[in-house]
């Protein structure tokens, strides 16, 4: 499997989403990431 | 934000088994919608191969998809289409060769793809699926 290099948000009728895996989640950096970027 | 209804979809794959499980997945996309008005259906990752495959990169390359435009995604499964939901969906996604990448792909109420992620950390036992880019 190859790693993806980047986290984006994207807008919605929803909200902005932001997304993330799994085994990502024990990485807070990348929460954090999407939060900066305006994910709701 | 609006507020919305979510729905978590977890179901047992079929290993490698892509159309089985979608066709399951749909089955439970449109029972999210129609019992509980979800607006946002999410399923769980690699739900459309399993998680743990038995597969080489090459052999996981010939179960996903390649985007029409050519982006890193698996398109046979568009379920959305049919009703105005929001669709997250982990999924092996391929972008070329023996490049293999899990990813999420944000569909939007008219099957169209809003957005896709690459998932940037993968667990010791996917990183052996295909070499890094």
């Amino acid at each position: 499997m190859t790693l993806g290099n980047r986290a984006d948000v994207f807008e919605t009728a929803l909200g902005s989403v932001g997304m993330i895996i799994c085994y990502d989640g024990d990485f807070p950096e990348l929460s954090r990431l999407l939060a900066v970027k305006g994910a709701e | 934000m609006k507020e919305f209804v979510a729905a978590c979809v977890q179901i047992a794959v079929a290993p490698n088994d892509v159309q089985a499980n979608v066709d399951k997945g749909v089955a439970w996309l449109k029972t999210a919608v129609k019992e509980y008005g979800a607006e946002l259906v999410v399923f769980p990752e690699t739900v459309t191969t399993s998680f743990v495959t038995g597969l080489d990169a090459n052999g996981l390359w010939d179960l996903v998809d390649e985007a029409p435009d050519g982006s890193p995604v698996t398109c046979r499964w568009r379920p959305s289409r049919w009703a105005s939901t929001w669709c997250g969906r982990p999924t092996g996604a391929a972008r070329s060769g023996a490049w293999v990448y899990n990813s999420a792909i944000l569909i939007g109420p008219d099957g169209e793809i809003i957005g896709i992620y690459d998932k940037t950390h993968p667990f010791p036992l996917e990183r052996a699926t295909a070499a890094a880019g």
